[in-house]
């Protein structure tokens, strides 16, 4: 064997990570690995360079083969045989699992059930190792039609799966035979078993999480404030519970009388069945290879440094799936590490103890920060105060307590039960704090989502703080602190004061939700915002938590472009299309008005909305023909309703706003009255751009509207595959006749104009 | 079988352990020479210093001392001759016990590759200036036979420069027999082979040591007079 220099595979995986970021932005990434490599072309020997080089190219030719290669994109019919991979996940009347093909490739199967009792017999059968005869069609997942949207498609694939099946018959299923990975999966399935049996429900899914990486259960809520606090990370398996348990093993057995030699090779075998039976996710997987590694080569008195057993791991997974880096965990999990490796001398020097746990806790929020921000714009302040709590508690406390019980529950019950309540109530007590801190106004930050280039900025302001830290602690610690804060500041300097504005309309299905932002802070409105129609639904069929399309698209939306507070929220009218979601919103931002129009008899759930709005101290403003106000290039000319107009679509707050240059027409779900209403008051009106009045029904749109008004784009917000049949064809030819160009978000995604003092361009998300 | 490469220290040959730092990873990952032991007997000139000739000054008493300069060199620049000549001597490390075995080792008993030890700080020093020359002092062509090599010219090449070496020695007799009188007062002992070459430059002068600086300056002398605009010198060791 060729000895190496130390961190050697660390470098390989920098070269990767290199080529990874030259295959998303070329310019950004070769012109960056070009430097560094000039610039530690002498630092690290012509050797080493060159087979970073090499490494370079190599990755960088594998990603534009893997990723570049995408597979059919038509949808393709089939009736075949799959293997079941997972335990389904079952969901109301949806059911998920992973299954293979004779292919080798694995697809993610999904179902609806047509009744009751096919449920119980499907979720009775399935398992791992069921063959099942099915009828579907196999169909590419989706991509994000929201800017910084849920990449569904690049989810699947860091997981390997590349394709969905969308499964109309499951025709019928067979046992099959039990792979030794089988077996595991089913041990792990018996073992959370036992764990529900033994915990009360509501510690239960955390102990599952604990020991079997199984979070599907947790409480959203809770998981929420977990998140919020910023230590969710402990209910990932982690390096932390692979190290708790290894030593626990290696004690308990030297203990015993084994010597160490046998310890070890129980360890090394023990270690891949715990990352099955822990469920799989990358940061189980790394922290058991590189554990592993470590043990192996300790039978030798060999150390391997930790830092390449890092860079041999992360190589291993990348060569596995490529796709893996763009797993979020995947990503959180190497880069902690990374950086608590490397700040080991760091570490090392702080006394005492508890000043070592701070540190810790600090490298490792410095070292998530930036991909936090990147993935949920947002990270928790409270998070590096509370880690140092959290963490000691549960990897002393917790975790070898839940592995204690674990194993006296499944061999001597008798003596499990104190440990059971110790756990229980040691962990009712820690949720009880976290999800009232999670309530604290100032845990979280938004900053909004990084770009690419300011991704990078991060982490070398980061990593010259460390080395200054490392160094010069006393000397420089002005400096050392400016690195650590300054790329904060850039950042909000970026969301906050960059000279572009933007009106999005948001693709949230069916139902209009609409950004504008104007240039340097002057403001942000949200016109409307979306919301589902809820119908009722047999008990069986109900999902855990229905779509709220404010909640899952608006708000990351918004927190992706670093807002905390809309200035104006504009609700048109009281359909739940547009305002269902307004409560959601309330809670999760800041809002400096609400408008909403001057109408009566306003029904039931706008005066809820209005209500909810007085109660969080929100001021309400009511609105109608003949308001205005402007703020720096942008004008706004409130045309409709009319004062005490009776509520309902024709009473919808029609803005006539003059915006980046062009004459816009925000109508709501204005229809044909409505329509013929401003052409008689506004006889000379013309715009450029028309929000197209409700999703394009038979009822708007009228041809002598748009004879007047000759709009040049048009804009229809409508939900794909919708019950209503909007757009009409009716209107999309009389649009087409008046020579504007359409933009549905049903086809294009969201649709975003940006623009530069009065010249912009749109571009929808998908390009078709 | 070993994983990780083995680096022996030049000095002590023990084991050098490299620590995976944030420094270490990202900036230090080119060659070590010495461990850490060895590392810290070497040290570094740091704080007050003499301006002129970078004589660490912290423990100097008051009566060697002269303002921002020491009382060595309030005497040479005092006199007509010398006024000005060396511009300013940069000296990395104090000759301590250590540092004067490790010269004794490098020059005397010829072990080359030490000069390699210094090559980064050499390096760091030419980044920070700007010299047209390099100069490395010579030896006598009797002292080169016996020795090998010019231990000037060795620190000067191994740190990546390209010394030219436009001076020659007169005189051969060792300067370490002399007196700081005598040495002062010596007749011309260097010779500018290539006056041409020096015309308007700002030469770097390259030496093991300052002792009295005597050596330095008589080169530095000669330099000026063959038309060099500015002299400076690098020493390792400030005696």
């Amino acid at each position: 064997m060729v000895a190496i220099l130390y961190g050697f595979f660390a470098y390989l995986g920098l070269s990767a990570l290199f080529a990874f970021l030259t295959y998303h932005s070329t310019s950004i990434g070769f012109f960056i690995s070009l430097f560094l490599g000039i610039y530690f072309r002498k630092k690290i020997g012509k050797n080493l360079l060159s087979y970073l080089v090499l490494s370079y190219f190599f990755w960088l030719g594998l990603f534009y083969v893997t990723f570049t290669n995408e597979p059919i994109t038509d949808p393709k019919l089939m009736e075949t045989i799959v293997t079941v991979r997972t335990y389904p996940v079952i969901d109301g009347n949806e059911m998920e699992t992973v299954v293979s093909m004779d292919d080798g490739h694995l697809y993610l199967l999904k179902y609806y059930f047509r009744s009751k009792t096919e449920k119980e017999k499907w979720e009775q059968i399935l398992e791992p190792g069921t063959f099942c005869k099915v009828h579907g069609e196999i169909t590419i997942p989706r991509e994000p039609s929201n800017p910084n949207g849920f990449h569904y498609r690049r989810y699947l694939q860091s997981r390997n799966i590349h394709y969905l099946f969308n499964v109309a018959r499951m025709q019928s299923c067979v046992k099959g035979k039990d792979s030794i990975i089988d077996r595991i999966r089913l041990l792990r399935k018996q073992g959370i078993q036992v764990i529900e049996e033994a915990y009360p429900d509501t510690v239960s899914p955390i102990v599952s999480a604990l020991l079997f990486g199984e979070k599907e259960k947790i409480d959203s809520d809770l998981l929420q404030s977990y998140r919020q606090l910023g230590i969710a990370h402990l209910l990932a398996i982690s390096g932390l519970h692979v190290s708790v348990l290894t030593a626990g093993i290696y004690y308990v057995l030297l203990r015993i009388g084994f010597t160490r030699e046998t310890t070890r090779n129980i360890l090394l075998l023990f270690l891949p069945v715990y990352a099955l039976l822990a469920g799989g996710a990358p940061s189980v997987n790394r922290a058991v290879m590189m554990a592993w590694m470590i043990i192996f080569f300790s039978k030798w008195k060999k150390a391997i440094h930790p830092i390449d057993a890092l860079g041999i791991s992360f190589l291993f997974f990348l060569l596995y799936n490529p796709y893996i880096l763009y797993h979020v965990g995947f990503q959180l999990s190497y880069a902690v590490s990374f950086s608590l490796i490397l700040s080991s001398s760091i570490i090392r020097q702080r006394r005492p103890w508890y000043v070592k746990i701070a540190f810790v806790s600090m490298v490792a929020q410095f070292g998530s920060i930036p991909i936090l921000l990147f993935h949920f714009y947002e990270f928790s302040l409270l998070g590096i105060i509370l880690n140092i709590f959290y963490v000691p508690f549960y990897s002393v406390v917790i975790l070898p307590l839940s592995f204690t019980s674990f194993f006296l529950l499944l061999f001597i019950p008798f003596f499990a039960t104190p440990f059971v309540f110790i756990v229980s109530f040691s962990l009712k007590i820690a949720n009880g704090f976290a999800q009232r801190f999670a309530d604290f106004p100032l845990a979280t930050w938004t900053l909004g989502k990084p770009p690419l280039l300011m991704l990078l900025l991060f982490y070398l302001f980061f990593i010259i703080g460390f080395m200054l830290m490392e160094k010069d602690w006393k000397r420089k610690r002005g400096m050392m602190i400016l690195c650590f804060f300054l790329p904060f500041l850039l950042q909000i300097g970026y969301v906050k004061f960059h000279p572009f504005g933007e009106v999005t309309f948001i693709d949230v299905g069916q139902g209009d939700s609409i950004w504008i932002r104007l240039p340097f802070h002057q403001g942000n409105y949200l016109i409307d915002t979306g919301g589902y129609i809820p119908f009722e639904e047999e008990e069986w069929k109900r999902k855990k938590e229905s779509f709220d399309p404010g909640k899952r698209i608006v708000i990351p939306f918004l927190k992706s472009k670093g807002v905390t507070k809309i200035d104006k929220l504009i609700l048109t009218h009281g359909d739940q299309d547009h305002i269902g979601s307004a409560k959601n919103i309330f809670s999760e931002l800041k809002v400096g008005e609400l408008i909403v129009g001057k109408t009566s008899k306003k029904r039931e759930l706008e005066r809820e909305v209005i209500r909810f709005a007085l109660q969080k101290k929100i001021p309400v403003k009511e609105v109608s023909r003949g308001i205005r106000w402007h703020i720096g290039n942008g004008q706004f000319f409130i045309l409709a309703p009319k004062m005490y107009a009776p509520s309902g679509n024709d009473s919808s707050v029609v803005i006539y706003a003059h915006i980046g240059g062009l004459d816009w027409l925000f109508t709501g779900d204005l229809e044909r009255d409505g329509e013929m209403d401003l052409t008689k008051n506004f006889p000379t009106m013309q715009v450029d751009v028309l929000k197209v009045g409700h999703h394009g029904s038979n009822t708007s749109t009228e041809a002598a509207f748009l004879q007047q008004i000759r709009p040049k784009i048009a804009v229809i917000s409508v939900g794909k595959n919708n019950l209503y049949g909007h757009p009409h064809e009716r209107v999309l030819e009389d649009l087409e006749k008046a020579g504007a160009t359409i933009y549905r978000t049903d086809i294009h995604g969201a649709v975003t104009f940006r623009y530069f003092m009065t010249k912009g361009y749109f571009s929808p998300m998908l390009k078709k | 079988m070993d994983i990780y490469e083995k680096n022996r220290c030049f000095l002590c040959q023990g084991n050098i352990k490299r620590e995976i730092s944030w420094v270490g990873f990202f900036l230090n990952q080119g060659e070590f020479y010495l461990c850490e032991k060895c590392e810290k007997k070497l040290e570094k000139i740091r704080g007050e210093k003499c301006s002129l000739c970078s004589r660490p000054m912290e423990k100097l008493p008051a009566k060697f001392k002269k303002e921002a300069i020491c009382y060595d060199c309030y005497l040479w620049e005092k006199e007509e001759k010398w006024r000005g000549v060396l511009e300013k001597n940069i000296s990395l490390y104090v000759y301590n016990e250590f540092m004067a075995e490790l010269i004794a080792r490098f020059k005397y008993r010829g072990d080359y590759v030490l000069a390699k030890i210094f090559a980064a700080d050499i390096k760091g020093v030419l980044q920070r200036n700007e010299f047209d020359l390099i100069v490395p002092i010579p030896l006598s062509n009797e002292r080169l036979f016996e020795r090998g090599f010019n231990q000037a010219e060795a620190l000067a090449r191994e740190a990546g420069m390209h010394p030219v070496s436009i001076l020659s020695r007169i005189h051969s007799e060792k300067q370490a027999k002399k007196s700081r009188q005598e040495r002062i007062h010596l007749p011309e002992v260097f010779s500018v082979t290539n006056p041409i070459q020096v015309k308007e430059k700002t030469v770097l002068l390259i030496d093991d040591i300052y002792t009295t600086g005597s050596t330095l300056r008589h080169a530095a002398y000669v330099l000026k007079k063959a038309g060099a605009k500015r002299v400076q010198s690098l020493t390792i060791a400030r005696g």
